[in-house]
């Protein structure tokens, strides 16, 4: 077959539709992160917003939704590993692991679900290092628990 | 295709649309025409981008607010193709550049998206006829195309998320060109191989099993080999034989060609123009078609010219294989 794949989308560029209020949604977090002790400067947002880009042509990946970013930060302030200052280093590391493990699992796994375990492995089972929690599988974590464990935890609880 | 137009300013445009990227390549044209046609253009490719977001959401489930580069690619193609479908049911070049410049993407889009959904049907509906008139003949290619590669495609086509995937190989090839030589893609090009298929297996019917067993073996003969292990067209094999015989002219549709018909033909080479032969075969094919249905007629009929060229070559070079197998 000769499709000429290319075509279709170097006509249409889907980076044009990049969203414009990417900014003020993440500085809008701010009052709920000063809560916890932490703050997103314009520049760090700016840089957040940058290297959210770089992650995602790093993994070959297209956004089609609100950005992962400022689910992250939402997510990572109640994190009791993450300094103030190191805040939005951190997230951006994140940002960079997150594109790589939602590589490892379905789209029946939904974005917040994967936030969801990440949190949990880096405050959990990682003691915070990101390094770590990219290693992790993910998947497995994720998986449903078996039938016989659910049974035996049934049992117990009665 | 060439398309020629007018613009306001009397400037005539002649570019070319691509059928295998048609809306695409439409688009292109839309953008360099008139103010009007432009400003569909940018309305379409508005309505493309809002169809890729909404089709990519529904293939993650909702759930994911990216996807790769590999499946943004499929899901966009995905997008233009139920806009391909519905231009190239058109078959006018003009008329679809109209539609396209004229119509609301919306209901273009939702009528290519019907088209596609038929057009699947229409695929399965025709694969049985193909399967009900399969020829007595066996060839493994043929057979894996009918067998293998159709039930392949039946079983794996995802028409709503990647359109031009047809999920088989079809090595088969058609009367006079290859399969991958088809402009078509996704269920265009299944719809399009399979009505060959079945013009190719309607005129097959037409002769007596042992007669088409002796031309294939006979065809096969030189390559040492059988003829099911040759990725040859039966129909191309038959359509030589009938076309030698109606350049000599014998009256009726036969496929039996003896040396004396082999020094005829060469003798009737030698005297007339080249250019005489197209039209010999046509009109002796004309003469002699009552006896096929008007589809399988049209469709032989476009096999001539190919069945002339592949005369003269072999005519120029006598280490090309003389096309006509005989006794």
């Amino acid at each position: 077959m000769k499709n000429n794949l290319a075509n279709a989308a170097d006509l249409y560029n889907l980076s044009c539709f990049a969203k414009k209020n990417e900014l003020s949604n993440l500085l809008s977090l701010n009052p709920k992160l000063e809560e916890k002790g932490y703050c997103l400067t314009e520049s760090q947002a700016r840089m957040l917003i940058s290297n959210n880009a770089d992650s995602l042509r790093d993994n070959a990946r297209i956004e089609i939704g609100k950005s992962i970013v400022t689910e992250l930060a939402s997510a990572f302030s109640d994190s009791s590993y993450i300094a103030p200052a190191e805040f939005a280093d951190k997230i951006a590391l994140l940002t960079d692991t997150f594109y790589t493990l939602r590589d490892t699992i379905p789209y029946s796994i939904a974005d917040d679900e994967l936030l969801q375990a990440m949190f949990e492995l880096f405050e959990h089972r990682c003691g915070g290092d990101i390094d770590v929690l990219a290693e992790q599988d993910i998947a497995e974590y994720l998986a449903p628990l078996p039938e016989q464990y659910d049974d035996d935890t049934e049992d117990d609880d009665e | 295709m060439t398309i020629r137009r007018t613009t306001m300013n009397e400037l005539t445009v002649n570019e070319a649309l691509d059928r295998s990227n048609y809306t695409a390549s439409a688009l292109v044209l839309l953008r360099k025409g008139t103010a009007n046609e432009a400003k569909a253009a940018a309305a379409l490719e508005s309505f493309i981008g809002d169809a890729f977001y909404e089709l990519a959401a529904q293939f993650t489930l909702r759930g994911s607010s990216t996807v790769t580069e590999q499946e943004a690619q499929k899901l966009l193609r995905s997008v233009f193709y139920r806009f391909d479908i519905l231009l190239l049911s058109l078959k006018n070049d003009k008329t679809a550049f109209g539609v396209l410049a004229q119509g609301n993407p919306e209901q273009l889009y939702n009528k290519g998206s019907e088209l596609l959904l038929h057009s699947f049907f229409d695929a399965g509906v025709i694969y049985n006829k193909v399967r009900k008139t399969r020829s007595c003949i066996h060839n493994t290619y043929y057979d894996d195309a009918i067998d293998k590669e159709f039930p392949k495609f039946r079983q794996s086509y995802a028409a709503r998320f990647d359109a031009l995937d047809i999920g088989c190989t079809i090595d088969y090839p058609l009367l006079g060109r290859d399969a991958f030589s088809l402009s078509e893609n996704g269920i265009m090009f299944i719809l399009e191989y399979f009505k060959s298929l079945l013009h190719e297996n309607e005129l097959m019917l037409r002769f007596p099993r042992s007669e088409l067993k002796e031309l294939t073996a006979r065809y096969a003969s030189p390559y040492r080999t059988r003829f099911s292990d040759l990725p040859a067209n039966m129909a191309e094999i038959i359509c030589n034989n009938l076309f030698a015989n109606l350049l000599i002219e014998k009256q009726d549709l036969t496929l039996t060609f003896s040396h004396e018909d082999a020094d005829k033909l060469r003798q009737y080479m030698l005297d007339c123009p080249r250019s005489d032969y197209e039209n010999r075969v046509k009109k002796a094919l004309a003469a002699a078609s009552s006896s096929l249905s008007p589809n399988v007629f049209a469709y032989i009929r476009r096999y001539v010219p190919a069945f002339c060229v592949s005369l003269y070559e072999w005519a120029g070079n006598e280490s090309s294989r003389f096309p006509v197998v005989y006794e």
